[in-house]
């Protein structure tokens, strides 16, 4: 399957990205050999099989639900480029 | 014993050597410093931590008031860049991270630490664990431990190579595709990805996390099933990991492997056909023959979709845990805009390099409504059928074998070009990732350029001994090399 440019375009919008016009030419031809490569799994010939998330979800023993001592406050906020009273500095989102 | 020689031993016998007090663990630590000073040019550690010294003085104190040691005690280790350790830096050979500084220790690396471990410094990767060369490290690449010209493999390059060199006893890398087993191989050494959940991946920066496990990198087989021990085992901060109890890998271990049951895949040795180690994989069939096994070829249907599942499903994983890298909460922000899309935009486009981006967007595609079923619920289902064929498999044998790379380590340059070529070199190694299963790089020779190959050995869920007992069996009959 072909990608097309604008399609390339849209995946960069949603990656949170952002190119130049040359950068993302070259960036959508190595996108279409990936895409062609991984095309053989869409047209895989396999029986039904149930989807496996229990491998990695298979959780049988919850922890228990007990308070103990977490990570403080100007820890968790020490590696933000901007911070204030232990809080990450954003711009402002709502008016 | 010489001082060159000292740097070439392995876990056990350096342990000997400190626990005896033949040498402290500053004298040891010094030795590998200057190691690390004469072999560093390879650009295998990123930094050498500057605390080191002062804390293999402590454990010597330790030792010589007679205080009960750990287990790893005044031995030196290297740890990949993508694992925390408190106040030290981690930065995924990322630009995005370049001043990101642990504010926790990871669980395998507090591990080493219990035991009285010296950590020495943090190793070269692939950014974000995403390569096979160590070509995507946005702090240069990392050489092979036996030729400048080629590459260390990867992501976890410079891990091995730091073990090749002598410039640690042994080291951690991660593997989410191959990134502990294909440099290992490159390099000469022992590189182990566990089964699923068997090591917390607590504080390793997640790539995908459904494949990825940490691994230990040894200069030989007994000294990974002893390392091994050491870091396996549950933690609450990590559900993932198994309950199972840890078995001592050692002792479990049993000699040779006269009356075992072993396999190859048939559609994977097809693919193995042009590599110039073709005959050379048969030799060593014939070797597991002479010493009392049995070697059957299997068929295992769809088994060359683990590649491109494996692509679809680490990809999709990739783009959810890199969504955190915001300029926001890590670091890097480069941006002063009032607009805070603009603000992820610009931070994120800076921060990643360029295979990181390409991953991110394709994770993007296989997820993106109108694709979600056709590629990852169906390579979700691929990924279930392999791991159950493969499952099957280990009911009626005990291991299987393949190569892990189609050959030694190919030139700096040659593939870095086309992305599919350097995806194609995970072929044999993805599988173990996508079933879950434990799998293993042992050294078993060496290729035309003089260069390591390594021999892969896969077996059950939790059947690492069974791994360590045939890996065993092969360094002391096929030997791998070590750098002067």
């Amino acid at each position: 399957m072909k990608i097309d440019f604008e399609e390339i375009k849209r995946l960069e919008k949603l990656s949170a990205l952002s190119s130049s016009e040359e950068k993302l030419k070259s960036l959508a031809e190595d996108f279409n050999k990936i895409a062609e490569f991984v095309e053989q799994v869409k047209n895989a010939d396999i029986e039904q099989t149930d989807i496996g998330y229990q491998r990695v979800l298979k959780i049988d023993e919850l922890r228990a639900d007990e308070v103990v001592p977490s990570m403080p406050q100007s820890e968790i906020v020490s590696n933000a480029p901007e911070k204030e009273d232990g809080c990450f500095v954003v711009p402002k989102v709502v008016e | 014993m010489e001082d060159k020689e000292i740097v070439k031993l392995g876990i056990l016998e350096t342990l000997e050597l400190i626990k005896s007090q033949t040498i402290t663990s500053e004298y040891l630590t010094r030795l590998y410093l200057s190691q690390i000073e004469k072999y560093n040019y390879k650009n295998a550690l990123l930094e050498v931590f500057d605390d080191a010294i002062t804390r293999a003085k402590e454990i010597d104190e330790k030792i010589k008031s007679g205080q009960k040691v750990g287990k790893l005690a005044g031995l030196c280790f290297v740890i990949k860049d993508n694992m925390l350790y408190k106040g030290k830096k981690a930065t995924c050979a990322s630009k995005f991270l370049e001043n990101f500084v642990s504010p926790y220790t990871a669980t395998a690396v507090q591990k080493l630490l219990d035991e009285d471990a010296v950590i020495i410094g943090r190793a070269n990767m692939d950014e974000f664990a995403m390569g096979g060369s160590n070509e995507n490290s946005a702090y240069g690449n990392c050489k092979n431990a036996f030729s400048d010209e080629h590459v260390s493999g990867g992501s976890s390059g410079g891990s091995a190579v730091a073990v090749a060199c002598n410039m640690c006893v042994a080291s951690l890398g991660s593997d989410t595709g191959g990134s502990v087993r294909q440099p290992s191989s490159f390099n000469g050494v022992c590189g182990v990805k566990p089964t699923y959940g068997r090591i917390s991946r607590f504080g390793i920066v997640a790539f995908a996390s459904s494949l990825e496990q940490v691994g230990p990198i040894t200069k030989n087989v007994k000294d990974n099933a002893y390392l091994l021990e050491i870091l396996a085992g549950f933690d609450i901060h990590d559900q993932t990991t198994r309950r199972e109890e840890v078995p001592n890998y050692l002792d479990s271990m049993s000699n040779g492997v006269k009356g075992m049951k072993l396999c190859y895949c048939k559609q994977l040795i097809e693919k193995y056909k042009d590599s110039k180690y073709y005959s050379k994989f048969y030799d060593v069939i014939n070797f597991f023959v002479e010493n009392g096994a049995t070697v059957d070829e299997i068929d295992i249907k769809n088994i060359e979709l683990a590649l491109p599942t494996y692509y679809i499903i680490a990809t999709a994983e990739a783009t959810s845990n890199l969504g955190r890298f915001d300029g926001v909460k890590y670091t890097t922000r480069t941006c002063s805009s009032s607009d805070i899309k603009k603000l992820y935009v610009e931070s994120r486009t800076a921060g990643f390099g360029d295979e990181v981006k390409r991953r991110i967007m394709l994770g993007n595609y296989v997820l993106s409504s109108g694709y979600f079923d056709a590629y990852y619920n169906k390579a979700k289902k691929v990924q279930q059928y392999i791991s159950n064929s493969l499952n099957k498999v280990f009911d009626d044998y005990d291991a299987m074998i393949m190569p892990v790379a189609y050959g030694e380590a190919f030139k700096i340059g040659e593939k870095s070009k086309d992305p599919v070529s350097m995806y194609l070199e995970d072929m044999f190694t993805v599988i173990a990732n996508i079933a879950g299963v434990p799998a293993m790089s042992v050294p078993y020779g060496f290729g035309v350029n003089n260069l390591p190959l390594g021999l892969q050995i896969l077996t059950k869920n939790l059947c690492e001994s069974k791994m360590y007992t045939i890996a065993n069996f092969v360094e002391e009959n096929y030997k791998g090399g070590m750098h002067d």
